[in-house]
Formats: structure tokens, sequence, C-alpha cells
């Protein structure tokens, strides 16, 4: 099955980023439906019907999250988490560089639905381009009226305000980028309370993902029953995925949920590996997610399915690794990054990262010792599920399945003193 | 700060509901004008803000994007993600230092280029990527850096 | 009450507790490092995880209350496992100098370890290396490598004292507790950093290497700086205080101390002291018995005479002292009100500094807490932070610097008639407020009628507390020590004695330094025939005095302290005294002539005390409000890490408890 384009389905139109190309486009008419015909709590009820999941990495059911927002008349803030920093994830960047007035008006209408009058996007730091992309394009859609004090003569207020954050991972997990966007250090919050009743400035929020928004544009145009039926029960609708690595043509591809295999994707849609290479492992939903190897390359690309195959779909980062490539060299990579992004709160993931990576790099370098790969697999452990956010067991999910699936590789950087593979990926 | 970004900064103040949302956009505003954030400037962040600069500094170091040391008037950011390394990113940053004679985090004696490797800055679909000012050059080669590489350092010169 | 099931016991709890403290009262431990009873959970170290049935993950015991028929496990494989992982996790890169670290003994990761860590460490790469031994200012020293990132130390400024001079650099592995660039840690409260901090990360620079915690006695006190009555223990070394720590009492201190509490103690074995009793020959002081100088007093308290001071002494010395000018000297001139003290108790029912904690409305009149009462403000600011309204009134501004505080500059009397009134939005706050606390300083114009006027202008509960007296200006105010009946008061002894109207001065642990006109203290000082003066320390009133009485310091002597609520706190002697010092109340006792032991003055004292506090009664129940237990040499309370250890008896026989022995006999 070939792409199935929602969110994507304009995104070659020369021009698209601009408003007016956008709007010949059908752009802006879910909005225009949303607030002129439709009560929030309509637009609400098409995204619960829609059965979407949150596009960043967790999956959480995007109606249901809206739906905790207390009734308590408290001011409530709308936050887009353009954060995008998990490794091998790329496809909000391409929405907001290139598409930019579909995240407004997802933006736009999914303020109106919880009824929120203020929106911010947090984007990475690293976006700055972007910002100023964005920040045109919002002037363009308050200058149509599509954003500001009465949008679309709706008398109902929602404005966009932007931040950039400034270069930390962390800042992707939704409560560390709350206290970004409140100008802090960025370091997640016990919960509960959760944002839904104390978010940013305390008041009750919503903080979606960059293509969790963007969705709600078509899902308010075809109907949410209608989107339910794209993808299978559980995981509706259609997803992003970033492939990149040892493969011949990366990029980002819209597929429907559950109706394309990994090796559909990898084979027919990405072109393959590279001449002359096979394919060894993959990481199908970003660096946090553990590998799969080729004999599950027939898994299905649902939340469900890959689950069911040891590993996540996550946010849909695919980083493909040919026969080149060393595990060992790999995964010691991510260690340097979890390492590098850990805030530092918490004990497991502050120390267990500079361990891991440690050993990692003693492997790699022919210094392995007897006992290092239990000890790997023991940190590992002692790491799952005990640190304060969910930082902690993205920085395992490679290593602690690498482990398993590639254990002769890991043992053989012990017994031939390096890595056999040669340079190639350090 | 100068005029123009203390206006700016004035501005910030007010933008978002609370004020202590506009600490990062100010130190983006001195990052911007210097480079990185000199002491001197984390005073005068503090002053607005009306916070203590211990607590500025404890912000800012949590973030990779200020810098506490000057920077180039080129800052070259070669993306070390899982991706752009499958894709050759090491050898990127070891031409840049090679070409340039600085090591890691370093800047060139003339202060035009400094190289950093950097945590993947989302363009893995065009690995290996680089970031030259925040602006991003994807697909990179040995070759496209190196006409960058001499570009820039004419138009200084050529400038100068 | 909730019924939760821990480690197969049933425990029943209020609501809202939260699960450590709910195992902590069915006797069964949880490890913590970043847990802090008195500050907000963070649930940052994981060093405290707990499996609780139906949860997915192991769940943080400190951050997590308890809910109705939840079963707890602390003490299964899984949550060992997970205790063992943390500690060696942070072993990591932990130095393990313990041989040289001031915490080794007393260190949680060291007991945590002991108790729940794995047996050896498979670490064997390179540890982080930061900053060792680094000044942060006078007080703290900071070693970033044995720092274990609990912030107990960043969150105390931060959230408790209010002073965000700490903060975390960096991230990650990398991050650093730290002050900022070129400046040092010069808070007033920074001493608690150190006691709170649970690894060596976080030492005393004072107490650099003085001694081994397993070494030092420690004996129950009171601190004798400010009227708040922190409690304390000094932790003694060969009968030397080494250091003061505190001793947690939820009514007044929440275990805080300023660092005027927790490093006043220097004058005890540091400085000069007056170890003899000496009486004026001609112009110098000559060494002299103590019954000659019990004489010389005798004989030069006669004629005009008056007695100034007892802010600092025993609640028996100052009983002691006013018995004395009553019954052996006959006269009405005693005060102790030296300072520009007005009073040491306001009108109206004694506030209790608990009140604070569901008080609606707190008026600070002239107060300046950080100076006069610090550890209040702690608790003031705790409840500020929840909402509690605080007005600062007074004709200086920058007294208090508080959440949720209101200001109001101007003449205090004046002011605070208004709000009686129910005038602006404070009076209509004051007047509706459930309950009420006054916060007077007690220092400079008298406010005494405004507040007896506002107290009667409210029918609801109305406190009042005088904060700017010294350690024991309430027990000296409740026990007499103010002019009787036609007797002159502090001023009008001066001018008496100026005027050459004055023939002798006794002054008990008192110096005339802060008396606001200093030439009149000068020129009384000059005419008076005879001054006697009772002090630990020389200065410039004992070079002048005709008779020198060395007293022992608080840490050496027995006795009560009452603070401004009205509460009588007992302090043990500790310290080893200089051999040729009284008791204040021994003094006291030998010049009243009465040959009492301390039992005896206790006796007398506690058999007048409810009479002596009938005037600050509330609801019925006769101040002190801690009761007045009768003074008797205490046994010295060994350390709590000696348990188990043989002291050598060669050193024991010079420790404090050979001294204490010797003298109780």
């Amino acid at each position: 099955m070939p792409e199935k384009r929602l969110l994507f389905k304009n995104i070659d139109v020369p021009g698209i980023d601009g408003i007016e190309v956008y709007e010949q486009h059908g752009g802006y008419q879910s909005l225009r439906k949303a607030v002129l015909d439709m009560t929030p709590d309509a637009v609400l009820q098409e995204v619960m019907a829609s059965n979407l999941r949150g596009r960043g990495g967790a999956g959480f059911p995007t109606g249901r999250k809206w739906s905790f927002l207390p009734k308590d008349g408290r001011t409530r803030y709308l936050v887009c988490n353009g954060d995008e920093s998990e490794p091998g994830t790329c496809k909000d960047q391409e929405i907001i560089y290139r598409i930019p007035h579909l995240l407004i008006e997802g933006v736009v209408t999914s303020a109106y639905a919880i009824g929120a009058e203020d929106a911010f996007i947090y984007l990475r730091g690293e976006f700055k381009t972007g910002y100023a992309v964005l920040e045109r394009a919002i002037a363009e859609a308050r200058a149509k009226g599509y954003v500001g004090d009465n949008v679309l003569g709706s008398g109902r207020r929602v404005e966009i305000t932007l931040y950039l954050g400034a270069g930390a991972y962390i800042c992707g997990e939704e409560t560390a980028l709350l206290e970004s966007l409140e100008g802090k250090r960025g370091n997640p919050r016990l919960k509960p309370p959760f944002p839904a009743t104390a978010g940013l400035y305390s008041m009750p929020t919503v903080v979606n993902n960059v293509e969790t928004l963007s969705a709600v544009v078509p899902i308010i145009q075809m109907g949410g029953a209608e989107y339910a039926k794209l993808g299978t029960e559980r995981s509706a609708g259609t997803k992003l995925f970033s492939v990149s690595g040892n493969v011949r043509r990366p990029g980002n591809y819209e597929v429907e949920l559950g109706k394309v295999t990994l090796r559909e994707l990898l084979y027919d849609i990405a072109g393959g590996p590279p001449e002359g290479h096979e394919f060894k492992a993959v990481i199908p939903g970003g660096s946090s997610v553990p590998f799969l190897t080729p004999d599950k390359f027939d898994t299905p690309l649902d939340y469900e399915s890959l689950q069911a195959a040891g590993t996540m779909l996550g946010s849909g980062g695919v980083i493909v690794l040919d026969d080149r490539a060393c595990i060992v060299g790999s995964t010691l990579r991510l260690m340097e990054f979890y390492r590098h992004e850990s805030c530092g709160k918490c004990t497991p993931c502050r120390e267990g990262t500079m361990w891991l990576n440690q050993v990692l790099q003693r492997l790699e370098s022919g210094e392995g010792r007897p006992g290092d790969l239990e000890t790997l697999a023991d940190l590992c452990s002692n790491i799952d599920g005990q640190t304060f956010c969910p930082l902690g067991d993205a920085a395992i999910g490679a290593l602690a399945s690498g482990l398993k699936l590639f254990h002769d590789e890991y043992e053989a950087h012990i017994t031939k003193g390096g890595c056999p593979m040669g340079e190639v990926v350090r | 700060m100068n005029a123009e970004n203390l206006a700016k900064a004035k501005e910030l103040l007010h933008r978002f509901p609370k004020q202590s949302s506009a600490l990062i956009p100010l130190l983006h505003l001195v990052e911007d004008q210097f480079g990185y954030i000199p002491e001197a400037e984390v005073q005068v962040v503090a002053d607005l803000m009306g916070v203590t600069p211990a607590y500025v500094e404890s912000v800012l170091t949590f973030y990779t994007l200020f810098h506490r040391q000057p920077t180039g008037k080129y800052l070259i950011q070669v993306c070390r993600g899982l991706s752009c390394q499958l894709n050759g990113a090491d050898e990127l940053s070891r031409f840049l230092y090679d070409e340039l004679g600085v090591g890691r985090n370093g800047t060139t004696s003339d202060g035009l280029f400094t190289v950093e490797e950097v945590e993947c800055i989302a363009l893995c679909k065009n690995a290996p990527a680089v970031q030259i000012n925040l602006d991003f050059y994807p697909n990179m080669t040995r070759e496209q850096l190196r006409s960058f590489l001499d570009k820039a350092a004419k138009e200084v010169r050529s400038g100068a | 009450m909730i019924t939760l099931t821990i480690d197969g016991r049933e425990v029943q709890v209020e609501p809202g507790t939260l699960i450590l403290d709910a195992a902590k009262q069915a006797g069964i431990d949880i490890p913590v490092f970043c847990y802090h009873p008195r500050m907000d959970p963070v649930a940052a170290c994981r060093m405290c995880l707990v499996r609780i049935e139906k949860m997915p993950k192991l769940q943080p015991a400190c951050a997590t209350p308890v809910a109705e028929g939840m079963v707890v496990h602390t003490d299964t494989d899984e949550v060992r496992k997970s205790h063992a992982g943390v500690l060696e996790f942070l072993l990591a890169n932990h130095p393990l100098d313990c041989p040289v670290c001031d915490k080794g003994g007393e260190c949680e990761l060291q007991d945590n370890s002991i108790r729940y860590g794995p047996n050896l460490t498979r670490f064997a790469d390179h540890k982080r290396h930061l900053d060792k031994a680094r000044p942060l200012g006078p007080i703290v020293e900071l070693d970033q490598e044995r720092c274990i990132q609990c912030m107990r130390c960043v969150r105390f400024m931060q959230e408790v004292a209010g002073d965000p001079v700490l903060t975390l650099h960096d991230r990650g592995g990398h991050a650093v507790v730290d002050v900022a660039e070129g400046r040092t840690f010069d808070s007033i409260f920074s001493g608690n950093t150190i006691e709170i901090c649970p690894v060596g990360a976080l030492t005393s620079r004072p107490y650099r290497f003085k001694a081994r915690p397993w070494d030092l006695d420690e004996v129950e006190s009171i601190c004798p700086h400010c009227p708040v009555g922190c409690n304390i223990r000094l932790s003694l070394r060969h009968g030397e205080v080494k250091r003061i720590l505190s001793r947690d009492n939820e009514e007044i201190d929440w275990g805080w101390l300023c660092d005027r509490g927790r490093f006043g103690y220097g004058f005890v074995h540091e400085g000069v002291r007056v170890t003899e009793p000496l009486i004026r020959r001609g112009d110098r002081l000559a060494p002299v018995s103590w019954p000659e100088a019990i004489a010389a007093v005798g004989n030069g308290m006669k004629g005009r005479v008056g007695a100034l001071g007892g802010g600092r002494s025993s609640l028996e010395a100052q009983y002691l002292m006013r018995r004395w000018m009553e019954e052996k000297l006959g006269s009405r001139n005693v005060d102790h009100r030296v300072l520009p003290l007005t009073t040491a108790i306001a009108p109206g029912q004694v506030g209790r500094i608990d009140d604070v904690n569901d008080a609606d409305l707190v008026l600070a009149l002239d107060a300046e807490l950080n100076e006069e009462a610090p550890v209040l403000s702690l608790r003031l600011r705790r409840f500020a932070r929840g909402g509690l309204r605080i007005v600062s009134i007074s004709e200086r501004t920058g007294l208090l610097d508080m959440p949720h505080q209101d200001v109001m500059t101007g003449n205090v009397a004046q002011t605070l008639a208004q709000i009686a009134k129910g005038e602006g939005e404070v009076g209509e706050a004051f007047l509706k407020a459930k309950k009420v606390l006054m916060i007077w300083s007690g220092r400079g114009h008298d406010v005494t009628d405004a507040i007896e006027a506002a107290v009667h202008a409210r029918s609801g509960e109305t406190y009042t507390m005088v904060v700017g007296g010294l350690a024991n200006s309430f027990g000296a105010q409740a026990v007499g020590l103010v002019p009787g009946e036609g007797g002159l008061d502090t001023r009008s002894m001066l001018e008496a004695a100026a005027k050459g109207e004055l023939d002798g001065l006794f002054l008990l642990a008192q110096e005339l330094d802060e008396f606001p006109d200093q030439e009149l203290v000068a020129s009384a000082l000059s005419q008076l025939k005879f001054l006697a003066v009772a002090q630990v320390v020389p200065s410039a009133l004992t070079e002048r005095a005709d008779v020198v009485l060395p007293l022992a310091a608080w840490a050496e002597s027995d006795g009560h302290f009452v603070n401004m609520e009205g509460r009588a706190q007992r302090y043990y002697a500790g310290a080893t005294r200089p051999s040729g010092v009284y008791d204040d109340w021994q003094l006291m006792a030998e010049l009243l002539g009465v040959a009492w032991g301390q039992e005896e003055t206790a006796a007398a004292v506690r058999s007048e005390l409810p009479s002596l506090f009938e005037a600050h009664r509330r609801d019925g129940v006769p101040q002190p409000t801690g009761g007045y237990e009768p003074v008797a040499r205490a046994p010295v309370q060994a350390s709590i890490y000696h348990k188990g250890v043989t002291p050598d008896p060669f050193l024991r026989s010079l420790g404090p408890q050979a001294e204490l022995a010797g003298r109780a006999e």
C-alpha cells in the first residue's frame, strides 16, 4: 500500500507556505467550519470520534486528554509541542517549515475546541528559521482574521504566541516543556498534578504535538468517524514516519496506520537498502525504542503490532541500520546522546547514563572486560521504570534490546579487543 | 545589550501572561548580539527580570544553545545524531577540524569559525546535516563545506 | 482515617499522609535522600521507591499519598534491588573520601549504604572530577564531588529561606550546586544547609576537622541569642562546644536555626574570659576569693542603689535577683530593659509561635524579624507562601521581605488605630479575620496603648508577641525585674547616677553599649560610687567595675529561658567551665544570702511561678506554655553515635561528664 496523504496532501504544492496558496487548496476550511458551524464541544466530539492518538511518542488519545480539563472557569492554555528532538524524527520540522498554515489552522481549531484563548507553540531552539516561518504565517493568518481577537468574526479570541527553546531534549517531555515555557530550567515536574489541572502558569493546559494538532484539520474536514475508518480500530488515521539512516530514499512518509508493514515502508516506499547492502536492524519509533531485526519486518506499522513485536511506534522516527553499522557503536552514540540530555534531576538517569556511556565507550575502543555485558544489562534493569520521567526508559530502549538481539556482537567487542566492524559508525 | 535589543527586551517583558517566560527570549537576544552570554549581560538580564544573576545562570546553563564563551562569526554545528553518523557526520567534523585547525568546540584564531558537534537537529532525512548560525544545511559534503568556508572567508576579507 | 497495609502490617493514618510517613508511624524505615520533612517532596533521588500493588511501576514513597486499601511492599526482592541500584549509582561518582570527610559517621549515604547498599560496586570507570573544598562564604564549604544532587540545600534557600543564593548550574551529570560567580553564600540561614546536607558536600568551616561525630557528646540546650528560643544541641568534645545543631521542635523552630544561633558560641571558649572574682584596689582589679567578692558587693550596694539586666540570665537568677533587691536591699530600682526595649510582653493574650499556622492575618509592628527573631520569619514565610497575609507597619521600610505582604509606612500607633477602626482594606480584613497575630518589636516608640485598643476592637482570637527582646526578657519581666512602685527604670537610674544621686549599681550579664544615649551612660558611670558587674566576658564595664563577678556561660550552666511565647525551656550544662566562675543563679543565691543549691532554687521558683505568670493566662492554661520542670543536674546525654562505643576512660575522665559528675557530688 502506498502513502496515504492527509497532512502532506499539498506539501509539494509550490508556495503552500503562503496563505493564498494554502487557501486555494482548501486551507482554513476546517477552522471556518469549526468556528462558524460547530460548538467547541462538537469539535471535541469529532476529535474523540476520530480516535486520534498523540503523535509525539506516547500515543495518548487526544480527545480524552482534552476532556480532562476541569470545567472550573479558570483560564486554559493550549501548548503545541514543537520541541522535536527525538533522534531519527524530523516530521514536525517539515510541517513547520513547509506548510506552517496547517499547524496554525490545527492550533486555532483545537484552541477553540478546548476553550483556550491563548495558544503557545514551543519550538526547539534550533528551529530558529522555523520560528520566522511561523511568525510570518501567523501574521498572514491574523491579517485574514484566522488568528486574533475575533476569529472569523465569531467573537472568539485565539492568540498564538511563539516560544523558542534553547537546546534541551528533555523539553519534549510535556512538564519539562511547561517549565521551559515559564522561563525556567527544563526539569520535568512531579505529577500529579497533571497539566490538565495545573499546567502552564498552574492553569489547566493541554500539550499536544505538532503532528497531532495538524491532524485535527483533516479530522474536522472529513469528520471524526470518517478519519477513524482509516488505519486500525485502535490505531486510527495516518501517521508520518521519518525514515533515515542507511536507506536509499530517506524522507518523511505519511501512511495509514496498520495498513503498511515495516518492510513495505522500507522497501516499497523508502527504496530499500543502499546498493550492495542488507538491512541489519531498525529502530522504528525514534531513538528511544528497542531494535527490530529483519525477521520482524512484516510487522504492520501501528501502536499495537509494534508493541507486540517488542518495540514501540513512538514518534515514528525510523532509523535504519545496514550491515555496515556497528550495533555497539550505535548504542554508544545513542547513550552519549541521553547522557548529554539527561536533566540530572533523578539518580538512575543521571548516573546510569554516565556509567553506561563509559562502559560502551570502553567496549568500542577495545577495553571491554569480562562481565561488562552482564553489568550493562543489569544497570539497564536498574534504570528501567525507576526514573522520574520517561527519559530513563528511553535511554535504555535500544541498548537493552541490542544486548539481547546482538549479544554476539557485543561479546565480540570484548573478545576481539574492539569493534570488528572497523570504523563505520565511530 | 544594544539599544535595539533593549527595546525588544522591554517588549518581551510584557509579551507573555507571566513575566518569568521572558527570561529565555531575553537570553536569545543576548546570544544573538554577542555570540555568547557575557557575564555583564547576565546582570543586565537579571535586572530586567527582577531576579538574581545566580538564577539567570542556573537557567542559562541548562540550555546548550547558550554559550558562556565567545563563538566565531560562523557557528558551524555538525549534527552527530545517529542518522547523520550513519551517513558520515564524523568525516565532516574531522574535515572541519583539519581544515580550520581547531578542536571540538574550538574557534579559529581570527574569530571567524567555531565548530561544534551537536545532538540531533531534526534533519535526519537529510543526513548528514549541518547548521550554520542555526540555518540548516542538509545533505552536506566536504566539498560543500569547503566552498562555504572559502566564501565566508572571502566575504569577510572583502568586507574588511 | 485511612487504612492501608505496609509490609503486611495494617496502618491507620490521616488522609493525605505520604506513604513514607505512614511507614514511619508503623515503625518501618524507608530510605531517603531528597526527602526532607520540612520541605515539599520532589521524588528526585529515587531512593524511596516502593511497590504498591496494582500500580505498574515502583513509586516514590516520599511523594505518594496513602489511599484506602492500598497495599505497599518495602522489602521485596524487587524493592531491595532498586535500593541497591540507586545506591550503586550514587556511589559510582562519589569520591569515597570518607576518612577525611567531616560528615563521616553521620552521613546518610554511609548509613543507607550499610543497610540497603550493594556489598560491591561494579563501577570501574572514571569518576567525575569537580571542585573540592571550596569556601562558598564565611560559613559553608562546598565539595561538589560529594554532592548527590538531592537539592535539599537549593530547595531550602529557595523555598524556606526565600533567598535563592544557591542554584544548580549546568545539567545532567555535569550539574553542580554553586553560588553565582563572584558572590558569597552570605545568607543568615546558611548553616541549615550544612545540617540538612545528607552527605559531606556542604560542611561547616568553623567545625572543619574539629572532631569526629562519634567522639562528640550531645547536650540539649536552648539558643541564647533571641527570644524565639530555638531548641539546640551542643556537640561537645572534651568539654568544649564544637558545634551547635538543631533539635526540631514542631511548635517553635521546625529544626531550623539562624547562623547567629548556630555559630554564636565562640565567646565561650575562644575569647578571653573573666575567670575569678576581682575587686578594685586603686586603679587596678585584684583577684579575690568568692566570699570576699560577695561581701564587697554587700558593702558597696548600700544607700540608693539599683540593678539592671537579666534578659540573658536564667529564670532562676532573675527570680533571685528580684528577691535580693526587694528583701535585702529594699530597692525598687530594678529593670531588665536596657536595649531600646520598651517591654517584653505586649497587652492582650500572649501568642504562640504556632499561632502563625492558622492565623488569617499577621500584623508586624516595627518588626525586623531577620534581626530580632530570624527563625520565626521562616514559619511566616512558609504560611505566606500558602496565602497568609502579612501586613508590615513601620515608619521604616524594607523590614520584612515576604510573599503576600502589604507594607504600610507611617506612625505605627496611628496606623494601628485606623486599622482597629476598620478603616481601609486592611482594617476590614483585621476586623473580619478569625485569628490575628500581632508581632511587635517592643522597641522604640511605645505602642502598647494602640495594641491594647486594637485587641479590644476585635471579637475573634487576637494574640500578641514581642520579638525585640533578649532570650529571657519575657522571663525577666514576668518575675518582676521592672521598677516597682516609685522605682526607677533604666534611664532614670542612669540619670540619677549622672547627678550623683545613685550610690550603687549592679549589672547582671548586661552591657550598656546598646543604650541609645551613650553620653548619659558615660557620665553615669563616672559619677557612680559603686559598680558591680557580673559577666561572662571582660568588657569596658568590667574594666570600670569595683567588683567583677565571673559567670558561667549558658553552655556551662543550667537553667530556664522563657521565650517570647512565655514558654519556659530548660537548658543543660555541657561545656567545662573555668574553675572560678559561678552559675548566675548561684551568684544571686549567695547575694540573697540563702545557701541554696540548685534544687532549692528550682523549688522556690516553681512554687512562685504560677502567680508570676498569672497575668498571662491564656484559655485558662497558666503560662509558661512549656511547663516548668525543676532545674536539676541533668545526666549528660551521650551522643547518639556513641552506642556500642567504649570510650577511652582516660579521655572520658577529662570530658564534661566527669566534670559534671564531680560537681554534682
